[in-house]
């Protein structure tokens, strides 16, 4: 049991972890409706690390993000209704539309936004750094990746460049156990937190799934990055979990939709989020597939809220 | 005004926006030269000597080195501009966009759109181009065309000192991704060029020459071969007019289109591959713009389909000449 650091506000923390669960709990019910256009990746399961570095974070930090990014755009500050409307494609939305789930960004909020090119982001952050460095400014850049964007090289460029350039950068490894359909215990050589090493970033491992675990470890990393010095890049490899969401109600309305999509606690018919253990590999989480919607919308309403969702693309 | 290279007015331009706006600075491989090495600091100034002095003037925080790491320092041009710097990046040459193309086409390129018109990514991505130094397959492409196909960045292609200047300083000062063709044989190409700043606006092409029996449309280096052709025309009686788009993206249709309408006849001249290159793009204009105007079919002098020979022999029978410019606007007007 970590202990409370002092100047942690739990009860905001645990609101914002909330938040981001029940967004992807109610976003999976419309998803799974077929009521959700094109690609969508959910974040179930991850909150404690967005939120644990975010907590860290103030407007002028920079954040960028993968394809995975609802909970990256909701614990930097992004505004629920905003991204709910970006995502169904609405006016109104974080990017008018124009971006949809994978590209959701709120620029005010330093949430440089979703990328959906694995690992295309993590350049973009080194590059916030050095603006900030260049400014004389304190800010952080942080950069969120998986597990699969730990084997693309622009990652590896973007930590060499940072270390040689000594750039106010942390990287945010978030394993959560699958690339795709592709195991990252099969397809990461080595351990991720040992990657930063080879260009002698300091990197600590947390548990992905404890937000205090997150928080305070993460804690040092931006202190080091804000604080300058000879060492301001660090590396956390968080250990993530995955949530499978079922549904086990029927639900009494249709999932709110355009303007009204935001979540709420009248709409929520969203029961039961398991999280699995934070240790060793964790199944699959169910999100966004074409078959899954399909399959969906070809059932009769009355076997859909009692649907068990299969897990498919992490 | 003076008469300088075109080198020279790439370095006047960057020192005077460097000057100008202290968010503006530059990035690249070996542009100061000796970065962690004893000894002379600042010998080369970049592969072409562009860049040599700068960091004399604005010392390493804003003439950087970077190690062979293209996506890295490419990328981190992007995030400092969309953090409000004005970085100018140089590619050395055009061929290495191989390794950092993901950053040009799905980033660059996409943010100000992708993220509704909330971001800004006001960057410039110096690069050298084209075939005839005896560089090789990898070190002679003129690969612009393939930029001019992705929205979202401006491509420009200077022919000359004064052009260079003009649309460089408008590049650096624009708030979108600028990609900029540097020529490697118009570094030594001189012209008058004003000592002071000037800006020459993205989308509007100089019509070179003037005359009435055909119309030859070239870019970048073709422009100054186009000259000499037409020089051979004249002495035979032809009158040719010369466009010179100066920038692809955004390409200047209307002054193409009323040369082209203007004179019936269409020559395109394009040191890119004839696939899907710029002259096949202002081919489909005349076909698509002014078709009942167009009198002969429409020539398009280019290097063939395949990759750039060494052998210097081999290399100038594959690149376009004055000679095959002049023969293709006699053959038009047969």
């Amino acid at each position: 049991m970590s202990t409370i650091p002092a100047e942690l506000d739990v009860i905001h923390a645990y609101r914002m972890l909330r938040l981001l669960r029940e967004f992807e709990d109610q976003l999976h019910v419309a998803i799974a409706r077929g009521n959700v256009p094109g690609f969508t990746h959910l974040y179930a399961g991850e909150e404690a690390s967005a939120v644990g570095v975010c907590l860290h974070l103030a407007d002028r930090d920079v954040l960028c993000s993968t394809h995975r990014a609802h909970g990256h755009f909701l614990a930097k500050g992004g505004d629920v209704d905003a991204l709910a409307l970006e995502i169904f494609g609405k006016e109104g939305g974080a990017c008018g539309g124009k971006g949809g789930s994978m590209h959701v960004a709120d620029w005010s909020r330093g949430m440089w936004g979703a990328n959906a090119i694995i690992g295309a982001s993590v350049p973009h952050a080194i590059g916030a750094g050095f603006a900030f460095k260049y400014r004389g400014e304190d800010g952080v850049a942080v950069s969120f990746g998986g597990d699969g964007a730990s084997n693309q090289g622009a990652g590896f460029e973007s930590m060499n460049l940072a270390k040689i350039l000594n750039l106010p950068v942390l990287f945010v490894l978030e394993d959560n156990g699958y690339a795709e359909t592709t195991a990252s215990g099969w397809a990461v050589a080595g351990r991720p937190v040992e990657r930063a090493g080879g260009f002698g970033i300091p990197s600590v491992e947390v548990d992905g799934t404890d937000l205090l675990d997150v928080y305070t470890k993460i804690g040092v990393g931006v202190r080091r990055a804000r604080e300058g010095g000879v060492r301001r890049s660090s590396m956390c490899a968080c250990r993530c979990s995955t949530a499978i969401t079922k549904v086990t109600r029927k639900p009494t309305a249709r999932p709110a939709r355009s303007s009204s999509c935001a979540p709420s606690r009248t709409a929520s018919r969203v029961s039961a989020c398991r999280c699995s253990p934070p240790d060793g590999r964790m199944p699959r989480r169910s999100t966004r597939s074409m078959r899954s919607a399909r399959r969906a919308r070809q059932r009769p309403s009355s076997a859909r809220s009692t649907h068990r969702f299969q897990p498919c693309r992490p | 005004m003076s008469i300088k290279t075109t080198r020279d007015a790439i370095r006047e331009t960057l020192i005077a926006e460097m000057e100008r706006d202290p968010r503006v600075f530059v990035i690249g491989e070996d542009i100061a030269g000796g970065m962690g090495a004893p000894g002379e600091q600042d010998a080369w100034g970049g592969v072409f000597g562009v860049t040599k002095g700068l960091l004399g003037r604005f010392g390493r925080e804003r003439v950087i080195d970077t190690p062979i790491s293209e996506t890295g320092f490419l990328g981190l041009g992007i995030g400092a501009a969309n953090a409000g710097l004005r970085p100018v990046v140089e590619i050395m040459f055009v061929d290495f966009f191989g390794v950092c193309f993901d950053q040009v086409l799905n980033n660059m390129a996409k943010f100000r759109y992708m993220y509704g018109g909330k971001a800004s990514t006001p960057i410039t991505v110096r690069t050298s181009y084209g075939a005839g130094f005896g560089a090789a397959a990898q070190h002679s492409q003129a690969l612009y065309p393939m930029f001019a196909h992705i929205p979202g960045i401006k491509v420009a292609l200077p022919s000359n000192p004064y052009d260079a200047k003009g649309l460089l300083t408008a590049a650096i000062r624009d708030e979108d991704p600028v990609i900029f063709f540097e020529h490697k044989g118009l570094y030594d190409e001189q012209g008058e060029v004003p000592d002071e700043s000037y800006v020459l606006p993205f989308g509007e092409a100089a019509v070179v020459r003037e005359g009435k029996d055909c119309c030859i449309v070239a870019f970048g280096r073709m422009v100054l071969l186009a000259r000499q052709a037409a020089e051979i025309l004249a002495r035979e009686g032809i009158e040719t007019t010369i466009v010179d788009p100066r920038t692809i993206a955004p390409l200047d249709t209307d002054t193409i289109v009323e040369a082209i309408a203007g004179c019936g006849r269409l020559v395109v001249v394009d040191e890119a591959s004839p696939v899907c290159g710029m002259a096949s793009e202002i081919a489909a204009l005349a076909a698509t713009e002014c078709p009942r105007a167009l009198k002969a079919a429409v020539q398009k002098v280019t290097p063939p389909a395949v990759p750039i020979p060494f052998s210097p022999a081999l290399e100038a029978a594959y690149l376009p000449t004055a000679e095959a410019i002049a023969a293709a606007v006699r053959k038009t007007l047969q």
